[in-house]
């Protein structure tokens, strides 16, 4: 694995799959959104690290959420940072605040940019991005 | 509350010389820079480079024992931090703990740096376990430093009622300051129109809501008030100051309560404790002549504004009209043009202004009888400054 990875078909970047963090990309790959939950004050944490960040115990498990959630923030890019996104401007970057609490930085999916606002309700989808991985995204929850 | 420790140190300390390039300098290195920079300071202070026994430097920028062997200094305190705005103003306070302290008489803080170089930070930082410092997250397309500014007053337009065009009396009027400033990058006028005309980079902000970069070089020296009184100009008086204020409520580029990344909801009001600066200094908020804030992009004037007081809750959106942060109005804001139009010289710039200002040589941008000058971010990172 190269320090900065891409996709070398598109030059899209890749996440950095980091070890303590197998157990959510393995999930991911089965369209499953899984993150750590404190045995000892039960909440959920997020981005996923070490130990909780609430009581600062290490005693977690890994728990699947329910994948739905509203937009609590997005930014729409118009300027493409890397030539990836020169077909793709503009695009929507948001933190989607998910039922369980936590805030997942994700892109919004299924309606234009402009329609886009703090509120909308959404549910997870999935983007099958390479072999090992696949990202959730969020798209207008249906129904 | 500052303590009976913080409130000894009022005044014992003051920047005796300052210097600032900036512009393309497409043949010189970050050393060469550095090494023009620390001349133009000691020239500036009166000083001789024997005189310097402490010097911080800064990553991404000359290292300091490359810079130290190459003007023949000898130190006996030196350091080298990190180049990002938030940790500029921690480098001075820290330059004057090391002078109140007696580690050294008289510290240098240099920084030269060339725009496009290898290895600059943003290279890498967005790659980290996590997200990036501004919340980058490079799968999903979150580039930027910029994202940090724009989540947050996206968040703040949602709260407080803001909209597209509130941010531009901030561009127009820094631009106004950088007009009256022959060092600035940018002077050319900027009105509604052309604020409103100005590309979306990342909404919602425009272009002329974010900085552009540059070459260039600062250099501050701080030595003990003692010795800064019998130097070529008038001392700085550092009075007091506060840290960088940081942890999950804490965003980067963001008010505490606008609930950017993982950050709670609330309306932020600061506590006395917030603001202990101005305890340790010994002056009211309302004594405050010039605010000077880190302002690589608009949103940050409201949140200085908001996170020392000076509006409540969301009333910074419209304080920003009609002058008011203007040379002439009630609290006039980074009057050299800032970072936003004056350029970048990774916030030394701001500093070398806020020295200007004090010794009162800031020729059609001075502020009337400027006595007390703030710099204040915000992360609640602050220093005060007494002439």
């Amino acid at each position: 694995m190269s320090l900065t990875p891409r996709d070398e078909k598109t030059g899209r970047y890749l996440p950095i799959i980091f070890p303590e963090e197998l157990p959510f990309w393995q999930a991911a790959k089965k369209h499953k959104l899984v993150l750590q939950k404190c045995r000892s004050c039960e909440r959920v944490w997020y981005p996923v690290g070490p130990t909780c960040p609430f009581c600062l115990s290490n005693d977690f498990a890994w728990t699947e959420m329910s994948g739905r959630g509203v937009v609590h923030n997005f930014v729409v890019y118009h300027k493409p940072w890397i030539p990836y996104y020169k077909d793709k401007v503009p695009y929507v970057l948001a933190q989607v605040e998910i039922e369980e609490g936590v805030r997942l930085t994700t892109n919004i999916w299924g309606l234009p940019p402009s329609e886009v606002k703090i509120g909308l309700e959404v549910e997870a989808v999935w983007e099958d991005v390479t072999d090992e991985v696949s990202l959730i995204q969020f798209q207008p929850r249906k129904g | 509350m500052a303590t009976e420790v913080a409130r000894a140190l009022r005044d014992k300390t003051a920047i005796s010389g300052v210097s600032m390039m900036m512009g393309d300098y497409p043949d010189r290195t970050a050393l060469s820079l550095a090494v023009e920079a620390f001349q133009l300071a000691l020239d500036d202070a009166g000083m001789s480079h024997h005189e310097i026994d402490g010097l911080m430097c800064l990553s991404y920028g000359s290292d300091y024992d490359r810079f130290l062997e190459a003007t023949g200094v000898e130190t006996r305190y030196a350091f080298q931090g990190w180049t990002h705005g938030r940790f500029v103003q921690p480098t001075l306070h820290q330059a004057a703990m090391v002078v109140a302290s007696g580690m050294a008489n008289a510290v240098a803080i240099v920084h030269g740096k060339k725009h496009k170089s290898y290895g600059q930070p943003m290279d890498h930082e967005m790659w980290r376990q996590g997200l990036g410092p501004h919340g980058e997250s490079p799968a999903y397309g979150g580039f930027g430093p910029a994202l940090a500014p724009a989540l947050a007053v996206q968040r703040y337009f949602h709260m407080y009622g803001g909209k597209d065009g509130d941010l531009a009396p901030i561009a127009m009027t820094l631009r106004k300051h950088a007009q009256l400033n022959p060092n600035a990058m940018r002077r050319q006028d900027m009105s509604l129109d052309d604020y409103m005309n100005s590309r979306w980079i990342m909404e919602p902000l425009r272009l002329f809501d974010c900085c552009q970069n540059n070459d260039g070089a600062a250099c501050i020296i701080v030595t003990t008030a003692e010795r800064a009184r019998d130097c070529k100009k008038p001392p700085v008086y550092i009075s007091g100051f506060q840290g960088v204020h940081a942890g999950r409520q804490r965003h980067n580029f963001t008010l505490p309560g606008l609930g950017v990344a993982q950050q709670d909801v609330f309306e932020f009001t600061p506590s006395k404790e917030d603001m202990y600066v101005y305890d340790m200094a010994g002056v009211d908020r309302k004594d405050v002549d010039m605010l000077m804030t880190y302002d690589a992009f608009t949103p940050t004037i409201f949140f200085a504004l908001e996170r020392f007081g000076f509006c409540k809750p969301g009333e910074a959106l419209h304080y920003v009209r009609d002058g008011r942060i203007g040379l002439g109005g009630e609290l006039p804001m980074n009057t050299s043009g800032g970072l936003l139009s004056e350029g970048h010289v990774s916030g030394w710039n701001l500093f070398a202004e806020c020295a200007h200002q004090i010794r009162h040589e800031a020729g059609a941008r001075q502020v009337k009888d400027c006595e007390i000058v703030q710099y204040g971010s915000f992360l609640g990172e602050s220093i005060i400054f007494r002439r």
